[in-house]
């Protein structure tokens, strides 16, 4: 291996390791120690001028407190239960809400499409906070939405919106739309449409040939997309934290919070560290149909 | 006329044994992880020729060709040009160009410029007025004066092959390896381009290698063919040799249609090569041209459709003649291709050109009539 | 697919799709011109929200960081995520590959808090103050691994043989990356800058956990001004950045469409 080939591999190598691996080995460092009335607010620490010992003892200080406490204390187990069903939730919505978006535009005319997927993203490079922040003036007790309701005279008392899970499945459809309805959209487009034809004329019913010809085909885009909506919303922080209220305890907002305001930066520690093993499994389960994606390109 | 081909053919450096390879392929063998890409491989190859490296796809032609170029590296064995080893030198410092199959001219670069593109990074830098003046002089060998200026994707396929051509020549190699050159244009511009790259090559006395699995192709520019198959070479003759005596069943069938019945070869007393193939139809009478043969050894007689003549009658002034019934007729135009079944179960094909302009054709289905060949016609083959 | 006009369920489909998306942002730049401070009740047309903004120092300060942020980690990591796509997709064998490419997909779908949580503890443990550096480095590290999947699409889909060729015309590897690759990914590397450029001007949480107290983001100036509730400043805010965006993202679109259209009608010409 020569020198130039050395120095593009492990430039960026080393940087990932460096700000990407060794932060995550500090993090799990420090969800294993107690918290302290000190700067760092934790001990031990760690500190190689006392030589063996000094290691030996700093390692007998390290314990499984903080995730003990987790699952003793049914604010956190409770967090994480509610942001996988909220997640899961707003996956389903989600897919709901972008399916036949992306069939419309797949179906539309060639010479419209780049235009109405060009209006899909554009969202998506405006300022995310501010997309968030635009539902708050439509949901709020005396907002848009409810002064519109009371108008039309539907309801005579305007609704709780704003601060429920409600508010957070909104927030989250509406913010996540966009990667749900990309990859549905890049599968239904590469279909032949000959494939509708041939079913049709092997005697499937329209509604028949959607079911067991478009829908298969658009499967790895839909699990894409699931997966691209279901794993980010899992840590949300953004969308809870001003569309949902104070019951809307999802992890993210819990870990924030044990950051920040308690300053219980072990217990911090520990809620990342168990999030990031709970999202393992779905982000190993994407990286493996992305590759087997990629293969059968 | 005969004193015309004399003249053209003395070109053949491979038979004169003081004559030094321009390439050397030593032992080559080449690996990738389990899978051996090709097998124990030698081949000289001379100044000047139009080399034609021939077989079906997968068969490893290309990765000798890469190995030429200096994308791949042989996993033993050595590869010498001039007497010089270079294996394991990169392509960059090898005196050998490549037109590529895709030709991977650069998009956003133009015409004037790809073709330069190489001239630029010659190991002697080259005054730009000589740049300039090669580049004016490889468009006019390959006629694309008034497209110097476009992109690649401004112009046809048979320019951009052109392109391609004149790039790769440009730095004036010492060898000029194209893979699959002809392979992406239609079959009309295929038969021009062929002329065209025998008289570029003859114009500027460039080695050419080609890379092609059309044996049309190889046949029609070629001054030698090597046909390869699984990663070994089988055979490395002139055209006319490798069709006209294959050494082998696939050589005989990759080149052109040929008929192969197998049977035991008997050698009688005054030496006569005989092949019985079947219990009741008499043996084939053929001439011994391989002394390897022995008397018992089962080999297989192959004889070209073009060699075989169909009658009505017998044709007792020919040494073979078996009867059969016609079942299959193929129209081809100029031609017409009869598919006979002995009476022994063979299906044997034979062609026949189609003099007669008006008329019914001199047979038809089911017509039962005489197949003659003489004892010249055909080839014994032992593998 | 076909050119049969759109069926009335794709139709409804495709307007209620829109409707929900654009609503919300119309309505918002609708009422930052609302000359009263209730955002719910309109009161008249008016652009004294926009003034107040511009006066707002604050505000002119933490949005000067943000660009400066966006810009220098956004060239870090198009640079950075570059050379990773390019050592990815090029070298399938050396030691740690799967590493490298778990950390580099890993990011992607990283919940932020986690990233910033890390981050800060990095940044604590090796004691380097909070501030502008931080908060790029930060970001270099998750729009780098962007950067590199837009690129490495481009690359997978790239003719090998191009680079073949100019190796095979007496250019050494680096030469053939610099006048043949980079030349022709160009347009990637120029989206994922900007993709990279607008998850940096994005950022509200690990801009959160890696800044200092002189060194506010705009997300994070928005943020503690919207946990409030509506406020017509932000609306007025939300416009100006919605709409550069806009004609940004139209301007792009219809220069691309015109260099496609130039290209397929050269293309139909040459083969004519």
């Amino acid at each position: 291996m020569n020198i130039r080939r050395f120095t593009l591999i492990f430039t960026p190598y080393f940087w990932l390791i460096a700000l990407f691996l060794i932060p995550f080995i500090i993090v799990f460092k420090i969800s294993l120690s107690d918290p302290a009335l000190a700067i760092p607010p934790y001990t031990p620490n760690f500190d190689l001028s006392g030589g063996w010992s000094a290691i030996g003892t700093f390692f007998s200080q390290l314990d499984f407190e903080n995730y003990e406490f987790l699952l003793t204390d049914d604010l956190y187990w409770k967090s994480y239960l509610t942001s996988i069903k909220i997640a899961f939730f707003s996956t389903v919505f989600t897919l709901i809400v972008a399916f036949p978006i992306a069939y419309g535009i797949a179906k539309a005319p060639l010479h419209l499409r780049p235009m109405l997927m060009m209006l899909i993203i554009l969202p998506f490079w405006t300022s995310f906070l501010i997309r968030v922040y635009s539902w708050i003036g439509i949901l709020a007790n005396e907002g848009i939405l409810n002064n519109f309701l009371l108008w039309i005279g539907i309801i005579d008392q305007p609704l709780r919106l704003i601060n429920t899970n409600i508010a957070v499945y909104i927030g989250i459809v509406y913010t996540y739309l966009p990667f749900m309805i990309l990859p549905i959209y890049a599968n239904l487009e590469k279909m032949d449409s000959s494939l509708i034809e041939a079913a049709e004329d092997l005697g499937c019913s329209r509604i028949g040939a959607f079911w067991s010809i478009t829908l298969p085909m658009a499967k790895s885009g839909i699990v894409a997309g699931c997966m691209l909506v279901f794993i980010p919303a899992i840590g949300e922080f953004v969308i809870p934290s001003l569309l949902g209220g104070s019951s809307t305890n999802m992890i993210g907002k819990v870990l924030w919070g044990e950051f920040f305001s308690n300053r219980d930066w072990p217990v911090a520690s520990s809620v990342a560290v168990v999030l990031l093993a709970i999202l393992m499994i779905p982000i190993i389960l994407f990286q493996r149909h992305q590759q087997k994606e990629n293969m059968n390109e | 006329m005969t004193q015309a081909k004399q003249t053209t053919n003395v070109f053949s450096p491979w038979l004169n044994r003081d004559n030094k390879p321009l390439i050397k392929f030593e032992n080559i063998t080449k690996k990738f992880g389990d899978f051996t890409a090709v097998e124990n491989f030698n081949l000289e190859i001379y100044e000047k020729e139009f080399f034609a490296l021939l077989g079906s796809s997968g068969g490893g032609k290309s990765t000798v060709l890469r190995m030429l170029a200096g994308f791949e590296q042989p996993t033993s064995g050595k590869i010498w040009l001039d007497g010089e080893e270079i294996s394991n030198t990169p392509p960059n410092e090898r005196p050998i160009n490549m037109m590529f199959q895709s030709y991977a001219l650069f998009p956003h670069l133009n015409v004037w410029d790809n073709i330069a593109f190489g001239l630029k990074r010659t190991k002697k830098r080259m005054a730009s007025s000589d740049i300039k003046a090669r580049v004016e002089e490889m468009l006019r060998l390959t006629q694309l004066e008034k497209f110097a200026s476009r992109k690649p994707h401004q112009i046809s396929g048979g320019q951009r092959q052109r392109v391609a051509l004149a790039r790769s020549l440009a730095r004036e190699p010492r060898l000029l390896l194209l893979d699959e050159p002809l392979g992406a244009l239609d079959k009309k511009l295929r038969q021009e381009t062929q002329f065209e790259l025998m008289d570029i090559q003859e114009k500027t006395g460039t080695t050419f290698v080609i890379v092609t699995h059309d044996q049309e192709e190889a046949m029609t520019m070629a001054s030698r063919v090597a046909v390869m198959d699984n990663g070994k070479l089988l055979q490395v003759d002139t055209p006319n040799n490798v069709y006209e005596a294959p050494n082998s069943t696939y050589v005989a069938n990759f080149i052109g249609d040929i008929n192969i019945i197998e049977g035991e070869a008997k050698i009688d007393a005054e030496g006569l090569l005989s092949i019985h193939y079947s219990e009741t139809a008499a043996p084939i009478q053929t001439e011994n041209t391989n002394n390897q043969i022995h008397d018992g050894q089962s080999v297989s007689f192959a004889v070209r459709p073009e060699k075989i003549w169909i009658a009505k009658e017998q044709d007792v002034s020919l040494p073979n003649n078996v009867k059969g019934l016609i079942v299959d007729i193929a129209y081809l135009g100029n031609l017409s291709i009869y598919h006979i079944k002995l009476e022994s179960g063979q299906v044997i094909s034979a062609q026949m050109t189609n003099i007669l302009r008006t008329g019914q054709q001199e047979f038809t289905w089911d017509d039962e009539v005489w197949l003659n060949w003489n004892d010249t016609a055909g080839i014994v083959l032992t593998r | 697919m076909n050119n049969r006009s759109l069926s009335w369920f794709n139709t409804t489909s495709l307007v209620l799709g829109f409707a929900f998306l654009y609503l919300p942002m119309l309505i918002l730049i609708i009422y930052s011109f609302n000359s009263s401070k209730l955002v719910t009740v309109w009161a008249g047309f008016s652009t004294k929200w926009y003034g107040e903004l511009f006066q707002d120092e604050q505000f002119m300060q933490a949005a000067w960081v943000t660009l400066k942020v966006g810009f220098f980690s956004a060239t870090a990591a198009t640079v950075l995520g570059t050379m990773a796509a390019y050592a990815l997709v090029r070298t399938k064998k050396f030691t740690g590959r799967a590493l490298f490419s778990g950390m580099i997909f890993a990011p992607l779908v990283m919940p932020e808090v986690i990233t910033g949580l890390s981050l800060l503890l990095l940044f604590i443990a090796i004691d380097l103050d909070r501030g502008i550096l931080t908060i790029t480095l930060a970001h270099i590290t998750f729009s780098m691994c962007f950067v590199s999947v837009v690129v490495s699409s481009r690359l997978t889909s790239f003719d090998k043989s191009l680079e073949e060729a100019a190796l095979d015309l007496g250019c050494t590897p680096f030469d053939a990356f610099k006048s043949v690759v980079l030349p022709i990914i160009m347009p990637a590397v120029a989206s994922g800058w900007l993709l990279a450029f607008t998850l940096s001007l994005d950022d509200l949480v690990i801009a959160s956990f890696t800044a200092g107290p002189s060194s506010t983001t705009l997300p994070i100036k928005i943020y503690s001004s919207i946990r409030l509730g509506v406020s017509p400043q932000i609306n007025a805010l939300s416009t100006i950045m919605i709409g550069i965006v806009t004609v940004f993202v139209i301007t792009a679109s219809i220069i691309s469409k015109q260099s496609i259209k130039k290209y397929e009608s050269e293309k139909i010409r040459a083969n004519l």
